[in-house]
């Protein structure tokens, strides 16, 4: 009896001490993961293009570079030979953000610890011959 | 007796808390994106932490590729995973491409080249990140 007792112990404290292992791991993990950071270019053709994306709620940028400079250019009269439309709208068709002409998109995700799929629509017109980059860096 | 409860009490807290932990990271880190592709090659590039990724590719028809398996693709993808001039992944016509990212320095640079020879459903790109 002692012995079955000792055995039940010892199996019982094992298992309190995987759990209590794998949670510290897990929490270790999940430091890491939080702080990930993924960037993600595209290159735009012409015409309209709808990019979906799903993102947890927080505030994101997403930007339009030229290729070719590789470079942000944020004249405003004439940041690209092409017009670009962006337009950034939720799953319940919400518009989050809307721009003309601008190389850097802001939007807010909002709720707490949701995941909302976020579309963004892209009108791309070309008068040039430059190659646009979509990108994202995703990142709470 | 009593040691026995709290060691069982304490096992299923630490099981509510991990699966409770679990959940909250994976819902405030779970990035997802979807691109179109056009026909023609066309290059996604990535910076990634080091970690096994995984790309698939989908119709707007929704699950196409399972329900007409012989009809996978009217159109022809190749695919070309690469980083730092090492090639991570080639190949043609598939669904899914899992590939491991080790070195996190250099952007890996994905060429998919769309040829359509007709053009019966607009094909996409998708890829996950984070804790799934």
């Amino acid at each position: 009896m002692v012995k079955i007792r000792k055995i039940t112990d010892i199996v019982l404290f094992v298992i309190a001490g995987f759990l209590l292992l794998a949670f510290l791991l897990g929490i270790i993990n999940a430091i890491s993961i939080v702080h990930r950071e993924y960037v993600v270019s595209y290159h735009l053709v012409e015409g309209n293009q709808k990019l979906k994306f799903w993102l947890p709620s927080g505030n994101y940028e997403f930007g339009i570079s030229n290729d070719a400079l590789n470079l942000k250019t944020y004249d405003s009269e004439k940041p690209y030979q092409s017009k670009l439309h962006i337009e950034v709208r939720d799953n319940e068709d919400r518009i989050l953000c809307q721009t003309n002409n601008t190389s850097i998109v802001a939007f807010n995700v909002p709720g707490w610890s949701s995941i909302r799929s976020i579309f963004v629509n892209i009108d791309v017109e070309y008068s040039g011959d430059e190659l646009l980059v979509f990108t994202a860096k995703l990142k709470k | 007796m009593k040691k026995y409860i709290s060691l069982i009490f304490f096992i299923l807290i630490a099981a509510v808390v991990m699966v409770g932990t679990k959940v909250a990271i994976r819902t405030s880190t779970m990035y997802c994106v979807s691109l179109p592709l056009s026909n023609g090659e066309q290059e996604v590039k990535l910076v990634l932490p080091a970690d096994n990724y995984n790309i698939s590719f989908s119709t707007n028809l929704g699950n196409f590729f399972i329900r007409y398996p012989d009809r996978i693709y009217k159109s022809y993808i190749n695919v070309k995973i690469k980083q730092n001039d090492k090639i991570l992944f080639s190949g043609k016509n598939i669904q899914n491409v899992s590939f491991d990212v080790v070195e996190e320095t250099y952007p890996v640079s994905i060429y998919i080249n769309v040829e359509k020879i007709e053009a019966p459903e607009n094909l996409f790109f998708n890829m996950n990140f984070g804790a799934w």
